[in-house]
Parts: C-alpha cells; sequence; structure tokens
C-alpha cells in the first residue's frame, strides 16, 4: 500500500492520495492508516455535535450527505465510507486535507489554516480562510524559486531546536483553473472529478521542514483599508495565530488553549506575526511580491538568498 | 438564538437596513463608523462560517455538494452551539440575529429549505425595490452595462458566486431573476414575514425600522429609532464611503456603494426599451409590490 509523509507523520493508505509526498524508505509501521471501511451513523458517547459532525473521546464523525462519512480516530485512523454510487477514489482529497487537519487536533498537535514556502533556510507561512489566496501566493513565489512546504494547511512542531518548525505536506498545491491559468502554470489532474480546482506541480520544487521566520495573515484590502504589511500588538499576534488555527473551535474543545498560546508566543517572539493587507488583483500580484522580499531584506530574510 | 433572515435582491437597500439596526447599538456620543458598526449577524452565504460549521472544505465541494450541507449549517448557528468568535457570541447572546441573504428561498431535491426552515430562523424581512431603479445600481455594482444588468434579473437561473474556475468568499447565492427572488420568499410558509419597500424606507425610514425591530420582538423607543435613523441618513452614509471608502464596496463599483439613494431615478437612467423590458418580464410582481397599477397591465408607471 502507497505510503505518505505529511505534517510529520507517516500515512499508509489503502487509496492514492493525490498531492501528498510520498515517504522516504518507511520501515517502521505507519502513525496513521487510511482505510475504506462502514462507520456508525453516530458516534457513541458523543461529547459534541455540530452541523454535520459528532465528537467523542479521540474521535470525529463528519458527514456530507449524499457523499461521504468520515470517521477519524486517534492515534492514527481515517475510515472513508463512501455514500451509495461514490468512488472512493474521489474521496481521497478529504483524507489528505481535513480529515489529517482533523487528526493532527485529535493528536494534540498545532495546525494552522496556512500555506509556506522556503526562504533562506526558513519557513514563511501565509495564513488565511478558504479561497483567501495562500495557495496563489504559494504558487507565484514559487515562480520566484521559493519552494513549497506546505499547502492548505501547516503543521508547526513546537520542539524543535532552532524554534517552532513548519512541517511538510503536499507535493502539489491546489489551485483553482483561473489562478492557473492567469500564474500561467500547467494544471495536474482535478483534485475531484467535475471540479474546476487541480494538483499543480510546485514551480520551485517541494521544501523540507523549516524553523518558522515568518507568518502573514493574509487580508483581502477593502476600499477602507490601508494596505501593506503591518506587525500587529504582541497581543493581537497572539490572537490572530489563535484565529488561524484549522478549525479553531476544535482545538478550543479540545482544551488546546494553552499551546495554542505557548505557539503564538513562540512564533511573536522567534519569527514575527504580520498581516498583509492587499487587492485581490492578478494584475497586482507581483507588487505584493515585490513587497514580500524587500519586508524579508528589512527582517534578515535576504531577497534571492539560497533557499 | 433568535435569528432573523433579510433578504433581499441585490441592490435593494439591505446594507442600509442592516446599518439602521446596527446604528441602534452604537454609542451615544459617538459618530458611528460606516465600516466598524456593530455586526448582528453577517451573510448567510458567507464561505468561512459553511467551512468553521462543517469541518469540510467547501473548495472540494460542488455547489449542489454544498447546498445539501446548508440547511443543517445555518440550523447550527442558529443554535448557537459553535459561535464563530467568542466576540461575535457575546453581542448575539440576548438580541435578535439579522442575518443579510441574497439566496432565493429554494428547496433542495428532497424539499428541505436550503435555508433550514424553522430550526434556522424565526422569521424574515423581506427587501424589495423597485426593479427599474435596481437595474443601474446592479449595472454600476457589477460594472457592467445597463443591459446586461436588466437581462440578469430576467434570468431565472441567475446565481451569485457561482463560477466555476474560481472560489470566493461567499457560496453559490441562486437569485432566480427579480422577480423569481421575491415569488420564492413571498410563497414560502415556513417563516413569518414581513415586506419591505425601499421607497418606504426612504420616505419613512423611522416607521420601517420600528416595523422591523417590533416583528423581531425588540421594539425600539421613538429617541432610539431617531437616532439611528439620522445616524444612518443617506448623505451621512454617502460622505463617509467619500472620505474613507467602505468595505463592503466592491472594487470595481466605480460609482460607490451607495450612489444615488432615490427613488424613481430609473427614469433618467434606463432607456425606453430597458424599462419596457423590465416591466414586460417583471410586471406582475411589480403590480403585486406596488410598483405599477394594479388595474393597469401596459400603462407605464
Amino acid at each position: 500500500m502507497p505510503r505518505y509523509w505529511a505534517s510529520g507523520l507517516d500515512i499508509e493508505s489503502a487509496l492514492t492520495l493525490p498531492g501528498l509526498r510520498i515517504a522516504p524508505d518507511p520501515i517502521a509501521p505507519a502513525d496513521v492508516f487510511v482505510r475504506v471501511g462502514e462507520t456508525p451513523p453516530a458516534l457513541p458517547g458523543a461529547l459534541e455535535c455540530g452541523a454535520n459532525w459528532e465528537r467523542a473521546a479521540g474521535a470525529l464523525l463528519v458527514t456530507i450527505p449524499g457523499l461521504a462519512r468520515f470517521l477519524v480516530r486517534e492515534p492514527g485512523e481515517i475510515i472513508i465510507d463512501p455514500a451509495p454510487g461514490q468512488a472512493p477514489d474521489d474521496l481521497a482529497i478529504f483524507a489528505a486535507g481535513p480529515m489529517l487537519g482533523l487528526l493532527l487536533h485529535l493528536r494534540g498537535r498545532i495546525v494552522l489554516k496556512a500555506s509556506a514556502v522556503a526562504v533562506a533556510g526558513g519557513a514563511v507561512l501565509f495564513c488565511g480562510e478558504t479561497n483567501a489566496g495562500k495557495s496563489t501566493l504559494a504558487a507565484a513565489l514559487g515562480r520566484r524559486g521559493h519552494p513549497t512546504i506546505c499547502d492548505d494547511l501547516c503543521a508547526i512542531d513546537l520542539g524543535a531546536a532552532g524554534g517552532p518548525e513548519a512541517l511538510p505536506d503536499v507535493a502539489t498545491l491546489k489551485l483553482w483553473a483561473q489562478a492557473i491559468q492567469r500564474l500561467g502554470l500547467e494544471p495536474g489532474p482535478a483534485v475531484r472529478a467535475g471540479l474546476r480546482k487541480h494538483h499543480v506541480a510546485p514551480p520551485a520544487g517541494a521544501g523540507a521542514a523549516a524553523p518558522v521566520r515568518a507568518l502573514y495573515v493574509l487580508l483581502e484590502a477593502r476600499p477602507s483599508d490601508s494596505r501593506g504589511i503591518a506587525r500587529p500588538n504582541v497581543v493581537d499576534q497572539a490572537l490572530l495565530v489563535g484565529d488561524s488555527a484549522f478549525r479553531p473551535h476544535v482545538p478550543r474543545a479540545l482544551g488546546q488553549q494553552p499551546t495554542y498560546f505557548a505557539a503564538a508566543a513562540q512564533l511573536a517572539s522567534r519569527a514575527g506575526v504580520f498581516t498583509l493587507t492587499r487587492v485581490l488583483d492578478y494584475d497586482q500580484l507581483d507588487n505584493v511580491l515585490d513587497e514580500l522580499e524587500a519586508h524579508w531584506a528589512g527582517i534578515g530574510l535576504g531577497p534571492g538568498a539560497a533557499v | 438564538m433568535r435569528t432573523f433572515w433579510l433578504a433581499s435582491y441585490p441592490k435593494s437597500g439591505n446594507t442600509w437596513l442592516r446599518m439602521m439596526i446596527g446604528a441602534l447599538a452604537a454609542p451615544d456620543d459617538v459618530e458611528p463608523d460606516i465600516n466598524d458598526l456593530p455586526q448582528r449577524g453577517g451573510m448567510a452565504s458567507d464561505r468561512f462560517v459553511f467551512d468553521f460549521h462543517t469541518l469540510v472544505d467547501s473548495s472540494l465541494l460542488t455547489f449542489d455538494e454544498i447546498d445539501r450541507l446548508r440547511p443543517a449549517v445555518h440550523a447550527a448557528r442558529a443554535a448557537g452551539s459553535h459561535a464563530e468568535d467568542d466576540k461575535a457570541a457575546l453581542l448575539e447572546s440576548d438580541r435578535a440575529r439579522f442575518v443579510k441573504t441574497h439566496d432565493a428561498y429554494t428547496r433542495l431535491p428532497d424539499g428541505a429549505p436550503l435555508l433550514g426552515g424553522r430550526q434556522a430562523a424565526d422569521g424574515a424581512v423581506l427587501i424589495v425595490r423597485d426593479p427599474r431603479d435596481v437595474a443601474p445600481s446592479l449595472a454600476n455594482h457589477n460594472d457592467v452595462a445597463l443591459d446586461e444588468a436588466v437581462a440578469r434579473m430576467c434570468d431565472p437561473t441567475d446565481a451569485i458566486g457561482a463560477e466555476p474556475q474560481r472560489g470566493g468568499k461567499q457560496l453559490r447565492q441562486q437569485l432566480l431573476g427579480w422577480s423569481g427572488f421575491a415569488e420564492s420568499w413571498l410563497a414560502q410558509t415556513d417563516l413569518p414575514t414581513i415586506v419591505l419597500r425601499y421607497e418606504d424606507m426612504l420616505s419613512d425610514p423611522g416607521a420601517e425600522l420600528a416595523r422591523v425591530m417590533e416583528f423581531a420582538g425588540e421594539p425600539q423607543p421613538a429617541d432610539a429609532l431617531a437616532r439611528a435613523v439620522a445616524l444612518t441618513d443617506f448623505a451621512q452614509l454617502k460622505r463617509q464611503e467619500t472620505q474613507t471608502g467602505f468595505r463592503e464596496a466592491p472594487p470595481r463599483a466605480k460609482g460607490g456603494f451607495f450612489r444615488r439613494g432615490r427613488a424613481g431615478s430609473w427614469k433618467d437612467e434606463l432607456t425606453a426599451e430597458q424599462s419596457e423590458r423590465i416591466e414586460t418580464a417583471h410586471g406582475a410582481m411589480m403590480r403585486r409590490l406596488g410598483y405599477r397599477p394594479p388595474d393597469s397591465s401596459t400603462a407605464t408607471a
């Protein structure tokens, strides 16, 4: 069965997990097993219920009507239960993305909604919600020679010697057709049949784990906003990191605020938490990249330095 | 948490009404900032809210798959089980939420209302505006020609956020055309609904705001209503937008978000052909809402 390496976990999967990196020389048993199987319609002993999900001790059950149920269990199990008529392969992207993110939460890891690129031996993170432009920015920076470390989700290792470290996950970026066309990239396979969002090879390849050197929260400049890069006060930096967690209410419910406060404090002091407010306009993208590179020079991450 | 939909076809006064409601809670001695009014509910089609509540990534789902999850999302949000942030939870704890929506009142193939029916809301305010005035405002908002705006208003399959090649901050919102939108809300019987006409908001904003707040079970004293109306006077909004910009204005709207704020301005903005096209396509609903004489199907207003 294919073995993958993502967010510091060795993953054995019954399905091909498109976009994840192939594990280098797996020897020990995997940390996570992804398989297709039956799941219960409800979780016994549920502690919490949401719109389409339930949480019990160490487990989350997520239902997408007419598509699938997903059971995520610690320490390392993701079960895909396709609805009648649904092809399991078309559901693999959920296991490789949001379900893996939920498993990381259950395992007590810090996981941010972020993409990350390698800059001068460090990692630069771009945090934001779905469609905030994270992958587009990572792809555009790839064209300027910065390898991609993560796309969409970024797990942070707080125990690394050199400070909080961004753990690599994907082998591809996931981009909408419009972004691919505007960036002049080659579309790979669609992330799901019928969707015009595609896997795209990172223009500068895949980056390795690296200490976080800067974290930018992506904001869309509206007519009333001033644009550019700003460094909020230290309290707001901590809040921004907490809000950038993947589905932030899940770690809150799991009582992980202290870990996130610790992460925020470390990121604020050892890296730097910034906001990047820009107009969502492809014609302005090069200006944003120039501004970022100038900012990196200012904070000791030299432009064009070895990556 | 009591929830009320503020449902409207675009460019019909929804934002203005939300600002009036927000201004009711503004501090006494400070002119409220149009970019920082207390929000009491946000927007039904907010992609972030959907992703937050479902744990899934909406950009991995088709439009129809998203729609199948939306009733549960709206119900969960109304139940207040997981507030999107603590500040919002605090603000909304004991007062009605007013949630903007441009979704027509549609049903899924199994009959479930997209917006979750009674499980998701206690009532709805349908805001309507003369479609002949909507057209120029829509053209400005979308930076398109008037004919294109008119064509969209006449297209029963029209939707916002339905471009398959890109994401966006909003989920797909099916409009069903100008008549179709109003018809969908007027025909549903799941929710008590009041109709608010933009033109009545212009002529007596205090009375209309009072009606909305009474409907929501939060009647307001006359001085509070008068103050909220004064703070959100059209000239005031327009002046603030000119000075500082308005964060809800699309960058493409060259004439600003708050444009003219008048009733009947279509008479100097639409060609005879354009107004006739609207009147022909929407005559029945226009008569129902008082925008055409009830006893005539051909005379122009």
